[in-house]
């Protein structure tokens, strides 16, 4: 048996979902409530297995309670908005599923509560493309941030540093003083200092400051 | 060259253009179920199946097919990727064994408007994909949901 909790402001939309899904045999309707933070109380005491939530409502809205729901019972987003990032942030935020009402019939609506119920996730046509496209960003972004570090290794790598003025030139980026450096690194602090002369040389800087812009990638 | 317009009318020919669809399978006696399927919708039309990849990329250069339904166990020609090729030319949706997160996720990276998982849709998703898809949106099997979900909520470690 699949218990539901029904989250809608609208107390037509309620009756209507409620008045379907008492003919479905695996399905029992626990509770309803009629915005987001009688919905986290509600969640919390009755632990149902499906919540189907609406997002504008008074108090509290869906997308404020989201991830504390999602603790409690699988959220199943109900709603008419369409935006782009209200479907994303919904499904980051813990969401396992996104219906746009207009565009799913009653018989989806139960398919997609056993779905979450068993773990997996139902989205209605548009939210699957939004859904897609974010992911595409996401890896785009992703390979956009390794083909920098990719770039930042090449960069380093030309300047030529032996592994111990590495160590050196590393720990003056974290902030330490050739002192701390050297009681890291167990020098005295004179080698520390003839170690980043031959730092300053090999990165064609003058100073501390340039040197750590220089080798982070900024100048 | 132009044709003669008839303003009577076929009463049969449908309000909606058909969505012609291209199957691309391996295994002749699921392609036949899966035509089967699709037949039971008049504004569907399957144009062309086949279960080699290359011959794939010819009816889909030829046919235009709105939609390609593409099992993954399909052959790829020699230095081709089907799917990219596919894309230039019909809405491809994948169709697919695998379940697990990331490797559908990889999936969905790929030019694909959708992802049936095997085991995992009933016929009526079959056409719902099709339309769907059609129609400029999506379709995603509900394990291939979780892994979209997944992939969104964990960044793949690069």
């Amino acid at each position: 048996m699949i218990d539901v909790l029904i989250v809608d402001d609208n107390p037509i939309v309620r009756v209507a979902i409620r008045g379907y899904l008492a003919g479905i045999e695996d399905v029992r309707v626990v509770g309803e409530a009629p915005d987001g933070r009688t919905a986290v109380t509600m969640a919390r005491r009755l632990r149902p297995n499906v919540t189907l939530l609406d997002h504008r409502m008074p108090i509290a809205d869906g997308l404020s309670v989201v991830t504390q729901l999602s603790e409690h019972t699988a959220a199943l987003v109900l709603t008419s908005d369409t935006a782009d990032e209200l479907i994303a942030a919904m499904l980051r935020g813990g969401a396992s599923g996104y219906l746009v009402h207009g565009e799913f019939d009653p018989p989806e609506l139960v398919r997609a509560i056993r779905a979450v119920a068993s773990g997996q996730g139902w989205l209605s046509s548009r939210g699957a493309s939004v859904t897609i496209a974010a992911l595409r960003d996401q890896a785009a972004r992703e390979r956009d941030q390794a083909g920098q570090a990719d770039q930042l290794h090449l960069v380093r790598q030309g300047f030529g540093l032996t592994r111990r003025e590495q160590d050196v030139i590393e720990l003056l980026c974290a902030g330490h003083s050739n002192a701390a450096i050297g009681r890291r690194l167990l020098l005295t602090e004179k080698t520390v200092k003839n170690h980043l002369h031959h730092i300053f040389t090999k990165l064609r800087v003058t100073n501390r400051t340039e040197a750590v812009l220089r080798w982070s990638g900024r100048q | 060259m132009t044709s003669k317009r008839s303003d009577q009318g076929h009463p049969f020919v449908p309000a909606t253009p058909a969505i012609s669809v291209l199957l691309a399978h391996p295994r002749p006696t699921e392609r036949a179920a899966i035509r089967a399927v699709l037949d039971t919708d008049d504004r569907v039309r399957v144009v062309a199946g086949t279960g080699d990849g290359g011959e794939a990329l010819a009816l889909a250069r030829q046919l235009r097919p709105t939609v390609t339904l593409l099992d993954d166990r399909v052959p790829a020609p020699d230095s081709t990727d089907l799917v990219d090729c596919l894309a230039r030319r019909s809405l491809v949706i994948a169709m697919t064994d695998v379940t697990e997160h990331h490797a559908i996720a990889a999936k969905l990276c790929a030019p694909v408007r959708g992802c049936l998982v095997y085991g995992h849709f009933e016929p009526a998703d079959l056409l719902g994909a099709v339309r769907a898809v059609a129609n400029g949106l999506a379709w995603l099997s509900p394990v291939a949901v979780a892994a979209v979900i997944w992939s969104l909520r964990v960044p793949a470690v690069s």
